[in-house]
């Protein structure tokens, strides 16, 4: 939850606060959808960061090291994702739709091939994980690039006013 | 409202049907023998790297058990104790002009002070063994450098007539080779140095010591002793819920991602090797601690131990799982007496608390000692059985 909050909070800072005053209410959800999404998708990226590391002969030591600096992926994906929503839902949605397609079709391939380069029974699972997580990267990369943008916000809307998002922080 | 009830119904079936299954194993205990049997008592104690003794039962109940058969054995070192790693928590002992000193030095005292009874300080003899922990996770020199504090404070204990010693000797893989009375060879390890400091031709060494002294020992029961266990049904040996940190640690064990694991690529290297060495002559025993919870488990590998005890409960407890062979589980503060008797049977039991609410007690003054009273007080032979 706290980590959600920073997230939020960071897209929050990070996005121009010029977006457009004429759909706030309809973004608001879609920034707040895009920041957990992004949380989730970043944080399996960090995964499988770890796991290639790992299967070059650099590991972590407990699960307890996956916090930290390693985490840096899923508050990038929250920022990202929070960004995407109030820029543009669509591109969001499209990301959302693409990186999932990426994440099922790297770990499908990433199984078969870990289990033709590593003998041992982990390679199949390292594949999956590492062929997930650059799926799912590629996939919502191209998805929020090849959407129509028909709803980007542009410079060209006029008055510009800020995002009200209510964030207690403890 | 309908569609509510039926998908959080859907959910819980989910989560239900991807719970792991534990059979109950049956009941074994066998009564513990009389000290005119008994030529050595070997005790297994891992992680105890918070234990400090006025808040951990469990070190108490250990000493008392200690020093009674201290009293009944005669012999030199009739009585030992193995203590199977992570020494001292979180990054190992700290240098005198560290700020973590003070609260290290209580933890590892209250460790030696087990055989600091009369009769123990004649018949007893306490072996420290380094965990990850006690390198701080740190690699080579550094965490060299962390063990060289422990083992000069268990030196200037020693000089102090407390018989404790670190073994293998900072730095040094093993084995180091303890013939304990006229039947039982212990072999110690650092397996943290496999993990954190090897080399090829020291692995190499290693190897080739180990079975010398596997050649060496033939006839003799065999007990390996290191902080990594041989196999284990708790987080480190891959008893990680599905969900649990929404399936990241999961994933991470199954992909042998985690240093520690028992499956990741350098242990798994050396549980290979050493397979290769137990060929000349298998042990009867590997303990190992790591793993927070108390386990026995009967292997059927030609080149395996017979038998790998889990005994790490001492001042942390985790879940544990089922495996195959497992003939004791018990996620509870424990400890683990190995009985070396003089007909050559050899008989196992584990002392533990019911569960995990009684490993360490809060509090100050009455409230405190109270809270002791009763925990030491439920802590009972729980399991025994015949190994030999």
């Amino acid at each position: 939850m706290r980590l959600l909050r920073c997230a939020l909070l960071a897209a929050a800072l990070l996005c121009p606060g010029r977006a457009a005053a004429q759909d706030d209410g309809f973004r608001v959800l879609p920034a707040a959808a895009g920041g957990v999404l992004g949380i989730m998708g970043g944080g399996y990226v960090a995964l499988s960061i770890i796991v290639a590391e790992a299967r070059a002969g650099k590991y972590i030591h407990d699960f307890d090291d996956v916090f930290g600096w390693r985490s840096l992926p899923a508050i990038a994906g929250a920022s990202l994702g929070t960004g995407l929503g109030i820029y543009s839902p669509e591109r969001l949605r499209r990301a959302v739709i693409m990186g999932f397609a990426g994440f099922g079709g790297g770990a499908m391939a990433g199984y078969v091939i870990g289990r033709l380069v590593w003998r041992e029974p982990e390679g199949r699972w390292a594949g999956a994980a590492i062929g997930a997580g650059a799926g799912l990267a590629i996939g919502y990369v191209l998805g929020a690039l090849t959407a129509s943008g028909d709803d980007d916000i542009t410079g060209s809307s006029g008055t510009s006013a800020p995002v009200l998002i209510r964030i207690s922080v403890p | 409202m309908r569609r509510g009830i039926v998908a959080a119904a859907m959910v819980a079936l989910l989560v239900a049907a991807c719970k792991p299954y534990i059979p109950d194993l049956p009941p074994s205990m066998i009564p513990e023998p009389a000290a005119a049997d008994v030529e050595t008592v070997v005790f297994l104690v891992g992680d105890a790297g918070h234990a400090i003794e006025e808040r951990y039962p469990v070190m108490s109940v250990l000493r008392g058990d200690v020093e009674a058969w201290s009293r009944q054995l005669r012999g030199d070192t009739s009585v030992v104790v193995l203590y199977l790693g992570d020494i001292v928590y979180p990054d190992g002992m700290s240098a005198a002009d560290e700020a973590g000193y003070a609260r290290d030095s209580l933890v590892v005292q209250a460790q030696a002070n087990v055989v600091a009874g009369p009769a123990a300080r004649e018949r007893g003899w306490a072996f420290f063994m380094a965990g990850n922990h006690d390198w701080g996770n740190a690699r080579n020199t550094e965490g060299v450098a962390r063990l060289q504090e422990l083992e000069r404070f268990l030196d200037r204990r020693r000089a102090n007539g407390l018989r404790v010693r670190l073994l293998p000797e900072a730095g040094e893989p093993g084995p180091a080779v303890l013939d304990i009375g006229t039947r039982l060879t212990i072999l110690l390890y650092d397996t943290a140095w496999w993990l954190l400091a090897s080399d090829a031709a020291r692995k190499a060494r290693m190897f080739s010591q180990t079975e010398d002294a596997l050649r060496r020992s033939r006839g003799r029961v065999v007990l390996f002793a290191a902080h990594h266990p041989w196999r284990s049904a708790s987080p480190h040996g891959g008893n990680v819920g599905l969900w649990k940190a929404f399936g990241l640690r999961y994933l991470l064990n199954r992909s042998g991602a985690i240093l520690q694991d028992l499956n990741s690529i350098p242990y798994r290297e050396l549980t290979r090797s050493l397979e290769r060495s137990f060929r000349v002559y298998p042990p009867l025993v590997f303990a190992g601690g790591h793993d927070h919870s108390l386990q026995v488990i009967q292997t059927e590998g030609e080149a395996e131990p017979r038998f790998a005890i889990v005994s790490g409960s001492a001042s942390k407890v985790s879940d544990v799982g089922h495996i195959a062979g497992m003939r004791y589980r018990l996620a509870a503060p424990g400890y683990g007496k190995l009985y070396i008797r003089r007909d050559g049977h050899v008989d196992f039991i584990m002392v533990a608390a019911p569960d995990k609410d009684q490993l360490s007690c809060d509090g100050t003054g009455d409230a405190l000692r109270e809270c002791m009273t009763r925990a030491m007080a439920s802590f009972r032979p729980r399991f025994g059985m015949r190994l030999q």
